[in-house]
């Protein structure tokens, strides 16, 4: 296999986009059970906003190389025509990453006390 | 909701989507994924509804990250695997030698015909693309009816103003060359008199055209009335080696003109007429040529316009300012209508629309593509050939596709294989098509069609570059037509089958197709036959036309400027001269002098138009013509005074007059208002050419109009009266050579009769080639079909059938074949022939027995093809065939 160009740039590496943070929390509330469709389905119940396939994939593995998921294949299915599922786990750095941009979000709101207690009143 | 690893409801575009560009690596789970994802949404919603979604989900599956890899980078240009296709390829054609031939034999003799029109269709094309301005270069043509014309028709000429016109009014016109016709005569010098015929043309000449000079200077040598260039073969004709610039020269023993410039080359590459060129201010210095220069529908009919366009000036525009010119400028008169002027790239002239007073002679466009249409055809002919037989031929490389595939070759693999098969086989025909045409050019180069255009035929391999290219684009493109199929159809074996040895594999698919490449490749022989039979029997019959008039032993001799009298008188004294008579025109060689036939009270509509000579006494006696009624002409019925003339038959007819007797003495209009008085009537002759039918005609005397002699020699003294015509002319001293034509040799001759003699050796060598070919892929498929059924026969004879009945059996299918072909092609071929046949008005009529002959020609062709197969079967001893089994 040749050397496979990586499209993401150095300096994103450690970023966590506002897909792949949906797809990462969705991951990691799907626990054990995270593959490809279970991650597109999970997503449209909870966003309304149904994703393709496609994009559910291509972040997934985005997120696998910016190291904040790993991913197993699983065994045979009795579904789907008997092939395996890849099961992605939330890696360490990637829920430290969930933490982080989840403080960064708390510290705004906290500097807006109206809209927060607003929040908290409804 | 189970699924079974085979069954699937993806649609079938996202499966091929899916194999097509999805990696191996991530296909299990993707594939996996949408299964599971449109089970869900099948379950849940509508079926259109979910086929819709899973096509845009496999889409957007479709990234650079997950794309398929190429399974084998180094395969890019297999050099290794082009050397086996090349041994493999030669290996076949090894082992098949005879199969091998027949398909190289008919592709190059075919190809060598192609390639020959096609060299020759190029070298049409390119003409006149050497001037260093050609694309900005442009001719003026007109569409114009003129008063003696019933309907308007194309002049390559236009008004002789119009150059200068375009080049002092039109913006966008760099420069402008008016070129006329008609710089003839005898041109004469210290002694030396040829024939000429030159053009006039104005300074601006060198300006458009790229034409070098040897000696003198371009910019001035066209200015001064009397200037004249030359060509290097014309310089030597006259000069030698002396130096011409200078020298004075004659016209006809009239107009001097001094040699003010030499060409550097005769073979120019260009339609523009180039032997002797003198200036245009020489016939703007003579007083009674005015009006012909100014008038514009009077000087419509000689001059070429020719014109530079600058770099930003667009055809479109300039036509329509040209367009505009015409109502200004044109005064309608005598029902003279300049209808349109119309701009033409000068590229265009070459092979583009037929038209009156072309500058050149030129092939038209219609008739370049009639003969590529034909060529062709042959060719496709031979592709056809190597198609049925390649099919036909199948069983036995099944077995090799098979071994092939099972050792891990992809169809792809099989198919280039073949195709690269096809490319060894006309490439190997391409060299032997380049040999043929090496023979082959110098007989296309002496049909008159293509001497006439003074367009030879050169193919020069050192010279030409593009010739290469052509002959790479042949190769490739027949490989092309006639390899496609087969490699598509050879490389679908599979492994299987050819291991088991299915029987008929030719059988399957091949065979409605090798069928009915034999009923195409026969009906096209057979319309080619047919139609060449009736152009030679009606060649033939041209040649024995009977045209009504003596012609044997009669010689013609042109008068110039000689009284006809004084010829006569001096040739008269010859023992070996019998008669002598005058006449304007020689009949029946197309030439004619127009003149409306009318009676009084008759409208102009009415009027009939045909054509008028004027003759001596002796006319009618000399001709042998019939004097049906009426008197002769005698001297003293000179038509000027006497308004008396003997008529044809046709022109009673177009008259409305009655039989010959009654008519004599009645009054007939000729022309607008000359009232003529019916003083004889002669029997119709052949007057005019053959392609058209007999014309009214007037016969009257005018001593004064006499062009031709008709001198009629003893009989069997023919070579001694040509002497003492010879020796007659030079008594009388005149400065030009005697122009004398035996009329029978001048009538076999003709321009018609050439040209029916081009056309039916042309259509009959494409006739021979295409029957060649399709005999020789039939006798491929007969012997191949009789090796196939060796067995059977063997057996059948054992079993008690005779010679007869085996013969009946292989040679069936081909009789059905060439039945069904005899049915499509007859009524085509037909058709064709007498569409042609049309031409001309004295003709053969296409009896039964033109179709029978060609038909049966072909068919005694075809069995001795198949015959010698079968009958060498059918004779054949079956233990011979059967003892191994």
């Amino acid at each position: 296999m040749g050397v496979r160009i990586s499209l993401i740039k150095k300096a994103e590496m450690d970023q966590l986009g506002t897909l792949e943070e949906l797809i990462l929390l969705t991951v990691c509330s799907l626990g054990e059970d995270a593959y490809g469709v279970s991650v597109h389905q999970k997503l449209g119940e909870h966003t309304g906003r149904p994703l393709t396939l496609g994009a559910v994939h291509t972040t997934l593995y985005r997120l696998q190389d910016k190291g904040f998921v790993d991913s197993t294949m699983g065994g045979a299915t009795n579904t789907r025509g008997g092939r395996r599922k890849r099961y992605f786990r939330a890696t360490g750095s990637g829920i430290a990453a969930l933490r982080s941009s989840r403080d960064v979000r708390k510290s705004f709101w906290k500097t807006i006390p109206a809209m927060d207690s607003a929040v908290a009143l409804r | 909701m189970t699924t079974g690893p085979e069954h699937t409801r993806l649609p079938a575009l996202v499966l091929w989507l899916l194999n097509r560009f999805c990696s191996s690596e991530h296909y299990e789970e993707f594939r996996g994924d949408l299964e599971e994802i449109h089970e869900l949404r099948l379950q849940s919603g509508s079926g259109s509804g979910a086929r819709l979604l899973i096509g845009l989900d496999a889409i957007s599956m479709l990234r650079v990250r997950f794309r398929r890899q190429r399974e084998s980078p180094h395969t890019l240009f297999p050099i290794g695997m082009f050397r086996n296709y090349l041994l493999v390829a030669l290996r076949s054609l090894k082992r098949h030698v005879a199969f091998a031939s027949i398909n190289i034999i008919g592709l190059s003799v075919s190809m060598a015909v192609c390639l020959i029109l096609i060299l020759f269709i190029r070298q049409n094309a390119t003409q006149d693309e050497f001037h260093e301005n050609a694309d900005r270069l442009v001719r003026v043509y007109s569409d114009f009816k003129a008063s003696f014309n019933r309907d308007n028709a194309l002049y390559g000429t236009s008004p002789a103003a119009l150059s200068e016109l375009m080049a002092q009014e039109i913006p966008g016109v760099v420069a402008s060359a008016n070129i006329r016709d008609g710089f003839r005569g005898t041109l004469e010098y210290e002694g030396v008199g040829l024939p000429l015929n030159g053009i006039y043309a104005t300074p601006s000449f060198f300006d458009l055209f790229s034409f070098k000079l040897k000696s003198g200077d371009p910019a001035t040598a066209l200015i001064s009335p009397g200037s004249l260039i030359l060509t290097p073969t014309e310089v030597q004709k006259f000069f030698g080696e002396e130096d011409p610039m200078g020298k004075v020269m004659s016209i006809s023993g009239g107009r001097e003109y001094t040699v003010t410039g030499v060409l550097d080359r005769d073979d120019y590459d260009t339609i523009i007429p180039l032997s002797a060129i003198a200036s245009y201010s020489t016939l703007q210095a003579e007083e009674n040529t005015q009006d012909m220069l100014e008038t514009w529908f009077q000087s419509i009919y000689r001059s070429y316009t020719f014109v530079h366009l600058s770099e930003n000036a667009s055809i479109d525009d300039i036509q329509e300012r040209v367009r505009a010119l015409i109502p200004v400028y044109f005064a309608e008169q005598n029902d003279n209508k300049l209808h349109d002027l119309i701009v033409q790239p000068m590229s265009d002239i070459s092979l583009g629309k037929a038209m009156g007073n072309e500058i050149g002679v030129s092939i038209p466009g219609a008739a370049a593509w009639f003969l590529a249409s034909l060529a062709l055809m042959v060719l496709l002919t031979a592709c056809f050939n190597y198609v049925g037989l390649t099919v036909s031929r199948s069983l036995k490389r099944s077995r090799e596709v098979g071994v092939r595939k099972v050792f891990g070759a992809s169809r792809s693999h099989i198919t280039t294989q073949f195709i690269f098969e096809t490319i060894v086989v006309s490439s190997l025909s391409v060299l032997l098509a380049v040999f043929l045409m090496q023979w082959l050019e110098p007989a296309f180069n002496s049909m008159s069609f293509v001497s006439q255009t003074g367009i030879t035929l050169s193919i020069d391999y050192f010279k030409d570059g593009g010739l290469y290219l052509v002959l790479v684009m042949f190769v490739l493109s027949v490989a092309l037509i006639a390899g496609f199929y087969p490699a598509l159809f050879l490389s679908r074996f599979q492994p299987a089958d050819a291991v088991k040895g299915v029987s008929d594999m030719s059988g399957r698919g091949g065979s409605r197709l090798r069928k009915s490449l034999v009923v195409i490749q026969f009906s096209v022989s057979l319309i080619f036959l047919i139609v060449t039979v009736s152009m030679v029997r009606q060649a033939k019959h041209m040649e024995s036309a009977d045209y009504g008039f003596a012609q044997k032993n009669i010689v013609n001799v042109r008068m110039f400027d000689v009284p006809f009298t004084r010829f006569k008188d001096q040739v008269s004294r010859s023992a070996n001269i019998e008669m002598v008579s005058g006449i304007s025109i020689i009949p029946a060689m197309g030439s004619r002098s127009d003149l409306w036939f009318s009676m009084p009270g008759m409208t102009e509509e009415e009027a009939t138009k045909g054509y008028q000579f004027s003759v001596d006494e002796n006319f009618v006696e000399n001709l042998e013509l019939v004097l049906l009624a009426g008197t002769n002409l005698t001297p003293a019925m000179e038509f000027d005074t006497a308004r008396k003339a003997l008529v044809n038959e046709t022109a009673l007819r177009v008259l409305g007059l009655g039989g010959p007797a009654e008519s004599v003495g009645e009054t007939f209009i000729a022309g607008d208002s000359t009232r003529v008085e019916i003083a004889g009537v002669i029997k119709d002759f052949r007057s005019d050419a053959l392609t058209n039918a007999i014309p009214a005609n007037m016969f009257a005397y005018r001593a004064d109009r006499l062009a031709w002699a008709n001198v009629k020699i003893v009989p069997g003294r023919l070579d001694e009266g040509i002497e003492d015509i010879r020796a007659a002319w030079t008594a009388m001293g005149h400065s030009r050579n005697v122009n004398l034509a035996v009329f029978e040799t001048q009538l076999k001759e003709s321009f018609t009769m050439l040209m029916v003699q081009d056309m039916y050796r042309l259509i009959g060598f494409i006739a021979m080639l295409a029957v060649l070919i399709a005999c020789l892929g039939l006798l491929g498929i007969a012997s191949f079909n009789v090796e196939r059924r060796t067995k059977e026969i063997s057996i059948r004879k054992v079993l008690g059938a005779d010679v007869q009945s085996v013969v009946k059996l292989l040679s069936r299918e081909f009789i059905i074949l060439i039945g069904i072909s005899t049915l499509v092609s007859v009524p085509i071929a037909w058709f064709i022939a007498n569409a042609w046949l049309q031409e001309f008005e004295y003709r053969i009529d296409l009896g039964v027995g033109t179709i029978a002959f060609g038909l049966l020609a072909v068919l005694v062709i075809a069995f001795s093809a198949i015959g010698s197969q079968t009958i060498k079967a059918a004779l054949a001893n079956p233990v011979d065939n059967l003892h191994d089994d």
